[in-house]
């Protein structure tokens, strides 16, 4: 009798490790000491027509990279005769706005392609604010500021 | 044990009277021209766009202007090639040119001349031809001269059953941009997915290697666009060498050069070429000449301007 009662209490037992007949909880799929109940929140996802430097540097990697150079220095692996590729790291913030640089990738420039007819505007703006984060531009001092 | 025949039901039992009479009734078939119909109806299975064969000549990157150590004599180059292309039995129907017709110079007068020039050597051979820009011809001025010397930057033809369609992926950038892309749509919807497409263009339509430009931004649109035809090849210069590749349901194949040959692919260096051999001038030059048969098929042979190397890459039927 002890010995039938102890068959059915091993098969309880297994049942209940393994979860049988419980409701579905996070991780339910993995083997029981590495289940958990804790989930860690999902990261926003930032929105597709939002600019971003990220998307500017993979855009620039696969557009800018062959002439401009990985470092945006000018040193690229391709060139063209009697064309000089500006470096891209080095522009002077008095000269070279945001508006300007999108209004350069947009339209082109001489050997610069008309990125404007194949690339969004959002694409743009993002490869606009990665050529700005290659420029370590110094932010103005105010004036009367000590020292 | 029951041999093979005999463990089968008794009416499908092959018997030498049986074998007899199948062999009576299919002798009857065929004399009655019933199994002639077979090959007929698989033909036109394969071949339901009509197809009359014909030959052509690919040619690219001719860089009429250059001067340096690559090639001491591109124009000498190009005469070589132009003579042996005349030279074929049977002699092509057209020469397709694959852009860098010229070298890239900033001086508008200059460009235009070389553009002569290149017309001026197409035209002695008497064979008729087509061509389409590459960066050096066109990114300077978005093609305008190329446009007034040559002709339209992208356009289509048919000849014999093929559909060619000649595409700009240079003279804005490397890319093929959302007008060109709406442009070869409209071209496509009017032609049978049966029809042979051939696309030729100046830069690869998938990426070869993008740190040399030797890409087209937006070529996997294209490839998209083509997905519904079942024989689509592109034939582009810009690499100076033999390079082949398959996506999909596209056979791409650059052509061997007039002008100079360029390393492999893959080494992030800086792209530079050689300088011209004292000993094997025109090695690694040439141009292909492309037979299409009844079912639009392609079949590529490089011949290779080294005189003693005829025949530089084995044929090769796509």
């Amino acid at each position: 009798m002890q010995r039938g009662w102890s068959k059915w209490m091993v098969v309880l037992g297994i049942l209940v490790w393994t979860g049988v007949g419980a409701k579905h909880v996070e991780g339910a799929s993995l083997p029981n000491p590495f289940r958990h109940r804790v989930v860690p929140p999902k990261i926003p996802r930032i929105q597709a027509n939002v600019p971003t430097i990220a998307r500017g540097a993979a855009l620039f990697a696969r557009a800018c990279l062959s002439c401009h150079g990985p470092r945006g220095d000018g040193e690229g692996f391709s060139s063209l005769p009697s064309v000089t590729v500006p470096r891209l790291d080095q522009l002077p913030a008095s000269e070279w706005s945001g508006k300007r640089i999108a209004e350069t990738i947009r339209n082109g420039d001489g050997a610069m392609p008309t990125w404007g007819a194949v690339l969004s505007p959002t694409e743009i703006q993002s490869l606009t604010l990665y050529v700005e984060s290659l420029n370590h531009r110094v932010p103005p001092v105010p004036k009367g500021s000590p020292g | 044990m029951p041999s093979r025949s005999s463990r089968m039901e008794p009416n499908l039992r092959m018997t030498r009277r049986r074998f007899l009479m199948g062999l009576g009734v299919s002798a009857g078939l065929v004399a009655g021209g019933i199994f002639r119909h077979v090959p007929v109806y698989a033909n036109a299975m394969t071949n339901e766009f009509p197809v009359t064969p014909f030959r052509f000549v690919h040619l690219t990157d001719s860089h009429l202007g250059y001067t340096g150590d690559a090639n001491r004599e591109v124009a000498e180059s190009l005469y070589l090639a132009l003579e042996a292309i005349q030279g074929l039995t049977p002699v092509p129907d057209f020469i397709l040119m694959t852009g860098d017709l010229t070298e890239m110079t900033p001086s508008d007068s200059t460009r235009k001349d070389r553009l002569g020039l290149f017309r001026q050597a197409l035209e002695s051979t008497k064979i008729p031809w087509h061509a389409v820009a590459g960066e050096h011809d066109a990114l300077l001025d978005r093609g305008t001269l190329y446009e007034r010397m040559i002709g339209d930057l992208r356009y289509g033809f048919s000849h014999k059953g093929v559909r060619f369609i000649g595409l700009d992926n240079v003279s804005r950038g490397f890319f093929l941009g959302r007008d060109q892309l709406n442009w070869v749509k409209s071209q496509l919807d009017t032609l049978d997915p049966a029809t042979p497409l051939i696309f030729f263009c100046h830069a690869p339509l998938y990426n070869v290697f993008a740190p040399w430009n030797w890409y087209t931004y937006d070529g996997a649109a294209l490839r998209q666009l083509a997905q519904p035809f079942r024989m689509v090849s592109v034939l582009y210069g810009h690499v100076h060498q033999l390079i082949t590749c398959q996506t999909s349901n596209v056979y791409h194949a650059a052509g061997l050069p007039t002008s100079w040959p360029l390393p492999a692919p893959g080494e992030l260096v800086a792209l530079r070429p050689w300088p011209q051999g004292a000993t094997h001038p025109y090695l690694g030059l040439g141009f292909r000449v492309v037979d299409v048969n009844a079912q639009g098929r392609l079949h590529i042979t490089n011949l290779s301007l080294t005189k003693e190397e005829e025949v530089y890459h084995a044929a090769r039927l796509v």
